[in-house]
């Protein structure tokens, strides 16, 4: 329907709409975002950080992001006064109506990555659409490492040592 | 818009060494098989023994993988009912855990070696 009332309004010759719809894909698709009183548009961090949070939510990932990632922010972290990044290992992209968001997570070994990523899709693609307005088209996710119950580090020990 | 449902929308893909760790992981839960020998350039470095994890390599190739394990069988036990259960054990839990089909999984023992955890003597 828009693909055929866009190529009549352009046949019609009338300039002035044409020229503002640009290379937009569809102009009068229903999006809270693009409205004829001014658009609003979103910060790719924002949609990061929403789908790095969500992400974490969700019960049997232990972390999100790559090793050089999380090594990195792992330092931060114990820097004062810096905290550490929220968006790491969240790649995105948004335009003004839709999102697209490649996550690389680290799995707790014993989970079906198949059903946690099922999950992990449904809680950002949520999360993500009721907050921002966009439409999220995929989540690609990548699972990069596991992690097994062997190998905690300290940060786990020195949280727990403090009241017995 | 889409269509899709909203689990299906993108992709999910697994690092060979997720796979790797899954199988290394999986294989301590089998009884009567250990470690093997790290090897760095074809020459063994350190003991095979149960301290050791088992040396696994993974090949994804889309929704498939296959399996290459070396690993060590604790001594009395018929080495091929350890593979065997080793390698039923693995198809199970790694296709279970990363959703991937295990299409083949090839077994070299290393060594086999005498028990080193203790028996329990009470339950």
């Amino acid at each position: 329907m828009t693909e055929t009332d866009k190529t009549t309004t352009q046949g019609s010759a009338s300039k002035t709409n044409t020229q503002a719809s640009g290379g937009e894909v569809e102009k009068s698709g229903t999006s809270a975002l693009v409205t004829k009183d001014g658009t609003t548009t979103i910060a790719d961090t924002v949609v990061q950080k929403i789908a790095a949070l969500a992400t974490r939510e969700v019960s049997g990932v232990h972390d999100v992001g790559g090793g050089a990632a999380r090594a990195f922010n792992a330092i931060r972290e114990r820097i004062p006064g810096a905290s550490a990044s929220s968006g790491q290992g969240v790649t995105v992209e948004v335009g003004e109506k839709q999102a697209a968001i490649d996550l690389q997570i680290l799995v707790e070994y014993g989970v079906s990555i198949a059903d946690l990523s099922r999950s992990v899709r449904r809680n950002v693609i949520t999360a993500v659409e009721q907050m921002t307005a966009l439409e999220v088209v995929e989540v690609n996710i990548h699972v990069g490492d596991v992690h097994l119950p062997g190998d905690d580090t300290d940060d786990d020990q020195a949280d727990s040592s403090r009241v017995q | 818009m889409t269509a899709t449902s909203i689990e299906e929308r993108g992709q999910t893909t697994i690092a060979t060494r997720t796979v790797e760790r899954i199988a290394t992981a999986a294989l301590t839960e089998v009884d009567d098989v250990g470690g093997s020998a790290r090897r760095v350039f074809s020459i063994a470095v350190g003991g095979a023994d149960d301290a050791q994890d088992a040396q696994v390599t993974a090949q994804v190739q889309g929704e498939e993988t296959t399996l290459g394990v070396r690993l060590s069988v604790v001594y009395p036990t018929p080495v091929s009912a350890a593979t065997e259960a080793a390698r039923q054990h693995l198809v199970r839990r790694v296709s279970e855990l990363t959703g991937l089909a295990v299409s083949r999984v090839d077994i070299t023992v290393t060594a086999l070696h005498a028990p080193t955890r203790e028996r329990r003597r009470v339950l």
